[in-house]
């Protein structure tokens, strides 16, 4: 038995008694002698302790740590919610409240009130996003299971070289499009009006790509079987396959659907301000108009000028469908963007 | 078509990822290139006369999308009800039978069998019948052809075009004018040149992305290390992918911004106020964040930092960016085997060990993912820098993007120089793919 | 280093929401279990699967908490400490080899983390390889090694830190046969070697007598005999057992003790002084002795002849399974084509069950 004291600077400080196993080498196999020290013994209490402590340090660590950082994930929406609610001279004053003094619910009003010259407001914007969205999303969807649909199912030719086409496409900045899109529907005279808005956008290859995919994870055994049960093609492609990828069709629809909600440059590029989207409603200025501050600094300042707490009012209108969107199909869309990793 | 046939990615590309995807597609320029060829007439056309052929095809197109529920009604009404025998009905569903049954046995056997009976007019109507799958991807051929082949042909034909005038069409020649003056920021419109908005993107990209992700890695494996609670931070964490990046860009602006009255009350910003509460500021002095020229009675806003507007939107991309590589890196987590913890564990790893030696080496394939991926969408970024800086993006587009430098130029008109713009952008996003592809397999891979 | 388990249980909670609200319902894998284990031997658990021998190593390991009961390392209570700080090895059955580095990283992770000089930590590591033989294979990656090699450098990694107890849980499984036989002895080797007390779990029973010290027999997390293989199999505790040890398998009848004499059937085999009551009776397959006016009488279905013996495949109304197997010595004549063949049974290879408790009795 030889003591020795192995001195380890790191949390596992164990005092070992080593015992030093002379080992009988067989020729043959070991042409060696080795040697393993064999430790026998250890502190159990000093271990447990340290093992306590440790634990609940990284606990608090790890807790402490993850609060910050949701504290900062979530800081921009509640002083986002916050600035909606107050008034203008709060919301400006050299120490910023972190709760509104009064609550300014007119910001509100005062915002949906506003048109611009061209007399678009925000009902008139929202009702444009909205049957955009319809529209895009279903014909979009549509189109996206045909397909799908046919790229996993069906044999013609040229369905290897189409597809690889199509997913080459994916290596090109969308800026390429946008340009000559600008030029084509210009020349097509689409400006201020849905088609603009829907058609360029109807195919998504990724979403194609990720519905071919899931369409031919689907065992070929149960369109045997589906045929065996007289059910016909089309039948087959709604009874079966449709249902077995239904969460893959929500997330699509749901990414689809909030793409629409998140345009902002193809309006901005392509239509006259009278016709917008409801991102692009966000970036106007909004100013007072002498209603709710009329006069009160002894200057015209709030009449002329865009008004931050009223520009927050619009940023929360916009948010909250995406946030109630997100509340009732959490799964889909977490599931949808960890799949597709596009935004919107 | 054979040369297709050869490239094709039929049998590997089950479970392709995005990446790989991006991979199979560099390696199919030539299929591209064919395909697109197929409209090489339109190509050659002057532009004026181009500009009519486009109107008469939109107009089918606008007709195709009027009538497009009815006709797949029909469509699949004569494909597949059964009692009503017409010649489509049947073509059509020997052809997906054919199709859809994988094995082709019983497709085989029947062609086998009757080959021999046809004659060439059947057998050319046997062949038309199993290319029924086009009529499915039809919708989607013809969109794709407009909205995103023929634009990208489009782009390498305008870019060089010299003074093209997308209102009359007409161009001076072509020649590489274009990329020089746009490389050489002669574009005569002042403003941010090409080359101050590539070195903007790559500040924001190469400082933001690996930060974000070296984030969102510790985030994920602190997430994944605690039971209470996890839902709810996990939902916390992903609120910030679902907002509209110019709105949220409107509310970071706020906290930077300086805005001021007349009278006595002015507003630094939260954050001027949280760096003066903690002593990092001197008194009474202020930064400048968003760089605006200072509306004239704000008289706080002192010092001027140049690369303080950076960091405002290196904050917000690395805010942004988080949610998305959380939830990839946080499921990436939940996959690795268990027993390699357990393993390390027995083994009297450390924490730290453990989440370096570990758990990153386990997830570098969804790393190097997000990374490069987040390269790309960096490359491409605009309507942040719109959100926090406005449509001018900062003054005189001084924080503009390559993104923001192209549509500043279509708003212009000056298209020639969105062009170049846009095939600069092309390039470098394909010399980033390549560099990729590179470090990527010489990685050895376990 | 001795192990001491007392009275150790560890119940799994139910998945059942409502169950495990009410703390019921769960799964018992190990049920009060109390074993010694002499330090420097090889202790091997064994059982089918699901009778909680692995969930008893994990226990020891630490990676798994008990419900109830203690462990002790040598007189030292354990049971809370966390694996890294017990200060053992654990063979995977997977092995769980770091992928990402060379079989020498993996093998010097242990070493890496207790803050060993790296080039101690290098000795130690080639040292530990030439001990289980891999020292050629340093520079590779697992993902570049048989499975046998990887199962080595598994051994080394658990080995190099010096452990006080050295755990393998089905550390055969993976291989094939062959290299099953040949690794069975290397292990053996290397623990009479480091004389490291080792606890191997497997549900293979030739495996574990060819190598344990000591074997522990378990059953639905309940331990049924712990002893010498050889005395195991020589004197079974029950009827599990000894169904569970030898191959072929113990050979299992429907008898009855009447008056003294154990019958099987109508045809009395042995004596005995048990009272009289309904038992199984239980035959190795080397207990049989042919012999033409022999006790028992069975219907002769085929018979192998395997060279050292003949194996013969033989059925009888009373067995409880279809066949059985009686291996008798290759010089042994049997009269060809008979139908039926007489034997008499060696008493020693003769075990008799309660009927009920499928205790022994003798």
């Amino acid at each position: 038995m030889a003591k020795k004291k192995t001195e380890t600077t790191n949390n596992l400080e164990v005092e070992q008694i080593i015992t030093e196993m002379p080992v009988e080498a067989s020729a043959t196999e070991m042409p060696k002698t080795v040697t393993l020290d064999v430790s026998t013994d250890f502190d159990v209490e000093r271990q447990r302790k340290k093992q306590r402590a440790a634990k609940i340090t990284q606990n608090v660590f790890v807790y402490i740590f993850l609060t910050i950082c949701a504290v900062l994930a979530f800081l921009p929406f509640y002083w986002m919610v916050i600035s909606s609610l107050k008034t203008e001279p709060e919301y400006r004053q050299s120490n910023p409240t972190f709760f509104p003094h009064t609550f300014q619910w007119k910001n509100y009003p005062a915002v949906l009130a506003q048109s611009d010259n061209n007399g678009s407001n925000f009902w008139q914007i929202l009702l444009n996003t909205l049957v955009v969205g319809f529209f895009s999303t279903t014909i979009g969807v549509f189109v996206t299971v045909l397909t799908a649909y046919a790229l996993a199912r069906m044999n013609f030719k040229g369905k290897n070289a189409l597809f690889a086409l199509m997913l080459a496409t994916m290596m090109i900045p969308g800026e390429m499009y946008t340009l000559t899109n600008y030029l084509t529907v210009s020349a097509m005279d689409w400006q201020d009006t849905f088609t603009v808005m829907i058609v360029p956008f109807l195919v998504s290859v990724y979403y194609i790509y990720l519905l071919r995919n899931n369409f031919m994870q689907i065992p070929n055994s149960l369109y045997q079987a589906a045929k065996v049960d007289g059910l016909s093609d089309f039948g087959y492609l709604v009874k079966v396959m449709i249902p077995l990828t239904a969460p893959t069709l929500v997330s699509i629809t749901l990414l689809k659907f909030i793409g629409t909600w998140n345009s902002y440059i193809w309006p901005r590029l392509i239509n006259t301000s009278s016709w917008q989207m409801i991102t692009n409603w966000v970036t106007r200025g909004f100013s007072d108009k002498d209603i709710m501050y009329p006069n009160k600094f002894g200057d015209s300042i709030y009449s002329s000028e865009s008004l931050t707490t009223l520009k927050m009012a619009a940023v929360c209108m916009v948010s909250l469908p995406l946030f109630i969107l997100f509340i009732f199909c959490r799964k889909y869309i977490m599931r949808g963007v960890s799949k597709s990793g596009t935004k919107g | 078509m054979a040369k297709t046939k050869k490239t094709s990615v039929e049998p590997s590309e089950e479970k392709v990822t995005l990446e790989e995807a991006a991979i199979v597609a560099e390696e199919m320029p030539v299929t591209a290139a064919d395909e697109v060829a197929e409209q090489p007439a339109a190509a050659e056309e002057t532009a004026a006369s181009f500009g009519d052929k486009v109107k008469a095809f939109g107009g089918k197109i606008k007709e195709f999308f009027v009538g497009v529920g009815v006709k797949t009604k029909d469509f699949f009404g004569n494909l597949f009800k059964k009692d009503k025998k017409t010649k489509e009905e049947k073509l059509g569903e020997m052809a997906v039978v054919a199709a859809a049954s994988d094995g082709q046995i019983e497709t085989v056997v029947a062609t086998s069998l009757l080959e021999s009976k046809l004659s060439a007019k059947e057998k050319f109507g046997r062949f038309c019948r199993s290319q029924s799958g086009w009529l499915f991807v039809l919708p989607a051929v013809i969109l794709m052809a407009v909205f995103t082949f023929w634009p990208i042909l489009s782009a390498f034909i305008n870019a060089f075009k010299q003074n093209y005038s997308t209102l009359t069409g007409k161009y001076d020649g072509w020649g590489f004018e274009n990329f020089i003056r746009v490389l050489k920021g002669d574009t005569g419109t002042g403003g941010a040149t090409f080359i101050q908005c590539l070195v903007n993107t790559m500040v924001f990209t190469f400082i933001s992305v690996p930060l974000s992700t070296l984030l969102a890695l510790l985030i994920s494996v602190a997430l994944n290390s605690i039971k209470p609670l996890q839902k709810a931070y996990q939902t916390i964490y992903f609120l910030p992918y679902l907002t509209n990046s110019l709105a949220m860009g409107a509310v970071f602006a706020t906290f930077f911004a300086v805005i001021g009255t007349t009278k006595n009350t002015e507003n630094v910003g939260i954050v001027n106020q949280v760096l003066q509460g903690l002593g990092l500021l001197p008194n009474e002095t202020f930064i400048n964040w968003l760089g605006t020229s200072s509306p004239k009675w704000v008289i706080s806003a002192n010092l001027t930092i140049p690369w303080a507007k950076y960091i405002v939107v290196i904050i917000y991309e690395v805010w942004s960016g988080l949610p998305f590589k959380i939830l990839i890196l946080f499921s990436a987590l939940q996959s690795v085997n268990k027993q390699y913890y357990d393993a390390a564990k027995i083994d009297g790893a450390s924490k730290n060990t453990v989440l370096w030696k570990i758990t990153t080496p386990m997830i570098s394939p969804m790393i190097s993912y997000l990374l490069v991926t987040g390269i790309m969408g960096g490359m491409k970024q605009y309507s942040a820098i719109v959100g926090l800086f406005g449509e001018q993006m900062g003054i005189d587009y001084d924080m503009g993007t390559m993104v923001g430098y192209i549509y500043r130029y279509i708003e212009d008109g000056h298209m020639g120089y969105a062009f170049a713009g846009s095939l600069i952008l092309f390039a470098i996003i394909m010399i980033i793919t390549a560099i990729n592809r590179r470090i990527s397999s010489k990685k050895v891979s376990y | 280093m001795k192990i001491t388990i007392q009275n150790l249980t560890k119940t799994f909670p139910s998945r059942n929401k409502k169950e495990k609200k009410e703390n019921k319902g769960g799964v018992t894998a190990v049920n009060d279990m109390c074993i010694e284990i002499p330090s420097g031997k090889l202790v091997g658990l064994l059982g089918p699967s699901g009778c909680g021998k692995s969930t008893t190593l994990f226990m020891l390991s630490g990676l798994e908490q008990p419900t109830s009961g203690k462990i002790f390392f040598d007189d030292q209570d354990v049971t809370t400490l966390a694996a890294e700080r017990r200060g053992i090895g654990l063979v995977f059955q997977n092995y769980a080899l770091y992928p990402h580095m060379t079989v020498e990283q993996n093998i010097m992770f242990p070493l890496v983390n207790m803050r060993i000089p790296k080039a101690e930590a290098q000795a130690r590591a080639l040292d530990t390889a030439r001990l289980v033989q891999i020292e050629d294979l340093m520079a590779r990656k697992p993902s570049e090694l048989s499975g046998g090699q990887q199962q080595r450098v598994a051994i080394a990694r658990a080995l190099v830190k010096m452990p006080n107890v050295l755990l393998l849980d089905e550390p055969l499984s993976n291989l094939d046969a062959r290299l099953r036989l040949q690794t069975r002895e290397e292990i053996k080797r290397i623990q009479r070697e480091t004389g490291i007390t080792t606890v191997f779990v497997t549900h293979d029973q030739e495996e574990a007598m060819s190598i344990c010290d000591t074997m522990v027999v378990m059953k639905l997390g309940v331990v049924q005999q712990i002893g010498a293989p050889q005395d195991i199999y020589d004197d079974p505790a029950n009827l599990f057992v000894a169904n569970f040890l030898g191959t072929p398998p113990i050979n299992i009848f429907k008898g009855e003790i009447r008056k003294g004499k154990v019958y099987i059937g109508k045809e009395a085999v042995a004596t005995t002084e048990i009272a009289d009551q309904p038992v199984y009776v239980g035959i190795r397959p080397e207990g049989f002795i042919y012999d033409a006016k022999g006790a028992l009488t069975l219907e002769t279905d085929h018979i192998e002849v395997m060279g050292r013996d003949k194996s013969i495949v033989s059925r009888h109304e009373s067995s409880t399974k279809p066949t059985i197997r009686s291996i008798v010595d290759s010089d042994v004549a049997l009269p060809k084509g008979a139908a039926k063949l007489t034997f008499n049974v060696k008493p020693n290879k003769l075990f008799l069950f309660n009927a009920e408790t499928e205790e022994r009795l003798i």
